[in-house]
């Protein structure tokens, strides 16, 4: 085993690296990079890599950076960058477009709070903002999980079942930059992980086609159909490629989602990212205080795991989701989709709390003081906002 | 070591004051020591007590970056920006309060990579307004990324192997832009230089733009170290209708008579790098101001009547 510390953003880098060089025999790698706090050491590990078969850009803008992985993902080069916040934001565009051409570009993001005011502490909100953007989104917990997370993320972008770019998520600062001692994969592992990107739609000088027309409403309803297809492909070709996981590498990846202690929990509370590390150590306290509560950890919010969420709260009275991010006038993200999954399934009080919104530490205290009040709510009101001085 | 004796050679403010420079200062800066953002604020702070500035008649934009920083130091109105689109923000605010001065910091970040395309639309606009371009050759907020006008070969954190291509000249691109109006360079090291380079483009009547050559002594502390020990390898362009300091004269040998309504000589003054050349390169206080272009005449009340009137007179049947 090859112990080592390694940031978050060590983690991301080391992984798409590998990833790229993966690719030498085939059509090489390309990386369009430029830097942003909290993901910068994630770009300059790229950057200093000795590809044999890649190049890295460090271009003028994050906009430029998709656009650069977007024309070398066309000509089938295995490509990716990463960003965070207001980068994403720019970026936008072109991230849109990266799904919408089917290509199987990989980014890192780094969850930072959006700006105004400037702030780089950790939040969802720019990463969330693209959940409408047909993009493979994976948000997880600790360091081990960006290293491994990043690898299955390529297997699984360039599924050809799925074809559609995916996000690796992280924690600003408490995953990007904190170190923890883990297993960063070697390059023959990634070689056997990684077979070579195939793009079957990568322009070829012997069938020109031009990419981009302008279509009608029917091409383009077909063209959704399809994305949502291929989307809906991902839950099972996830699990396939975690098995294969298991066995080039010896350990175990997390899945889109991850239950603890749920089997016989009266309620349950949900998070993402290393909120749900926090939470899994306040399960356990009060289990201990005979409290049957469990815990759901999401990782894969897009496509969102709606039958599994749904199967696995069959049985629970109450649900408290923890949010570290929140959309203006409604409340959290996760909330909102936890709703969605369990309408109609059996009537759970599914109460949200804003927890860490703009980079807050969400100690365990605050988690404690969540599942107090899940406990003597008889009925769900509007989302709990955390953290602020009374 | 020149720096020191040429900062003491203070200009005489020249008429009554009541706001004294060090009223300009809202709060500490917070830059790393030895950074040239600190002469820059200190420039900016002389200017303003000499035009007697109002803080409340006068706006700092900027973007994102180390010398984006700016506005929170000065004792005026602020406005933090998004990173590259400082130049469209204070477009926006001399529009709709043309009475306002306006100033724009930025970086070489700011403006010439991500917001390289407002700021050749901005130049071509010409409202009138300070922007200053403070250009340390790196992005220093990030630590110690290649930008734009990182030299060629420079090495940093992503171009461990060194830049790869020759640096972009923001002197060049913006001379090179339909309506540039106000185009000089100055540097941190030279401050009584800076001063009266801030002066004129102050006093010009467009979008004055001004290349501030900055040290960055954590990630660039040696791109000017020639420049700054041996003044013989800059030369100044002197003019009367540009800057010129009597007092470098002695310091700084290499003199040049450029006048700046030659725009082919200024282009070909910015092409050559022969030596550093510090001054202002082109200015034309002619060219069409995009506030005065897009100001909507004053109309009396009797003629909006005798205009209504005329409409009517249309549909009379």
């Amino acid at each position: 085993m090859n112990m080592q510390l390694a940031t978050g953003n060590q983690a991301a880098g080391h992984s798409m690296s590998i990833a790229g060089e993966a690719n030498r025999h085939a059509r090489g790698s390309i990386s369009g990079i430029y830097p942003i706090t909290p993901q910068t050491e994630i770009v300059e590990y790229v950057a200093k890599f000795p590809f044999s078969k890649g190049r890295v850009i460090p271009v003028e803008s994050e906009h430029s950076a998709m656009g650069v992985c977007i024309g070398a993902s066309l000509n089938g080069a295995r490509a990716f960058t990463a960003s965070s916040s207001n980068g994403l934001a720019y970026m936008a565009e072109n991230v849109m477009v990266a799904a919408f051409y089917r290509l199987p570009i990989v980014m890192a993001a780094v969850n930072r709070t959006l700006g105004p005011p400037w702030n780089i502490w950790a939040d969802q909100g720019d990463s969330l903002m693209f959940r409408d953007f047909a993009w493979v989104q994976l948000y997880c917990d600790s360091n081990q999980d960006v290293a491994d997370t990043t690898l299955l993320a390529f297997r699984l972008a360039e599924d050809p079942r799925v074809l559609l770019p995916v996000m690796v998520c992280m924690d600003a600062f408490i995953v990007s930059h904190t170190s923890m001692e883990i297993e960063l994969a070697s390059q023959e592992q990634a070689d056997r992980y990684l077979p070579p990107c195939e793009i079957p739609h990568h322009l070829d000088p012997a069938h020109p086609v031009t990419v981009g027309g302008m279509a009608f409403p029917q091409e383009t309803l077909t063209h959704r159909m399809d994305l949502d297809q291929a989307i809906r492909q991902v839950p099972a070709v996830l699990e396939e490629h975690r098995a294969h996981f298991n066995e080039v590498f010896g350990r175990e990846v997390s899945g889109a989602v991850s239950a603890y202690r749920t089997e016989d929990a009266d309620q349950i509370f949900i998070a993402s990212g290393t909120i749900s590390l926090t939470l899994k150590d306040v399960v356990d306290e009060r289990r201990q205080k005979g409290e049957k509560i469990g815990m759901i950890r999401i990782k894969m919010f897009r496509p969102f795991p709606t039958a599994e969420i749904a199967r696995l709260c069959r049985n629970v009275e109450k649900i408290g989701v923890l949010d570290r991010n929140y959309s203006a006038g409604t409340g959290g993200i996760f909330w909102q989709e936890i709703r969605a999954a369990l309408q109609g399934r059996g009537g759970h009080l599914v109460q949200g709390y804003l927890t860490g919104v703009g980079g807050g530490d969400v100690v365990p205290d605050a988690v404690r003081e969540v599942v107090a009040d899940l406990k003597q709510r008889t009925e769900a009101g509007d989302p709990v906002w955390k953290g602020i001085d009374q | 070591m020149s720096s020191i004796a040429i900062s003491l050679l203070d200009l005489e403010a020249d008429s009554p004051v009541c706001l004294e420079a060090d009223d300009y200062q809202k709060r500490p800066g917070k830059w790393c020591a030895g950074c040239g953002d600190f002469g820059a604020l200190n420039a900016v702070k002389r200017l303003m007590a000499k035009e007697q500035l109002q803080p409340e008649k006068t706006v700092f934009v900027s973007g994102i970056g180390c010398s984006s920083r700016f506005p929170h130091y000065v004792n005026a109105y602020g406005f933090h920006g998004i990173h590259g689109r400082a130049l469209p923000v204070a477009t926006g605010v001399k529009l709709a309060r043309p009475e306002l001065d306006v100033f724009v910091t930025m970086g070489d970040g700011d403006c010439t990579s991500i917001g390289a395309g407002h700021w050749i639309h901005a130049i071509r606009y010409n409202a009138n307004m300070v922007v200053l371009l403070l250009d340390n050759n790196i992005y220093g907020l990030t630590k110690n990324q290649t930008s734009p006008t990182t030299p060629q070969g420079y090495a940093s954190m992503t171009s461990p192997r060194g830049a790869v291509l020759p640096a972009l000249d923001p002197l060049q691109a913006t001379l090179g832009v339909s309506n540039a109006s106000f185009v000089a360079q100055t540097a941190d090291w030279v401050p009584v230089h800076m001063y009266a380079t801030m002066q004129a483009a102050y006093e010009h009547p467009g979008f004055s733009f001004v290349r501030i050559l900055q040290r960055c002594p954590k990630f660039t502390p040696d791109v000017f170290q020639k420049n700054v020990e041996n003044p013989d390898l800059t030369e100044l362009l002197v003019h009367e209708n540009g800057v010129d300091v009597p007092a470098l004269e002695q310091l700084f040998k290499a003199r040049r008579v450029h006048d700046p309504l030659n725009i082919d000589d200024a282009r070909s003054l910015a092409r050559r790098s022969d030596m550093l050349r510090l001054g202002v390169f082109f200015r034309d206080d002619s060219l069409p101001v995009y506030e005065k272009v897009r100001a909507v005449p004053k109309v009396s009340a009797e003629e909006k009547v005798a205009r209504l009137n005329k409409e009517f007179e249309r549909y009379a049947v």
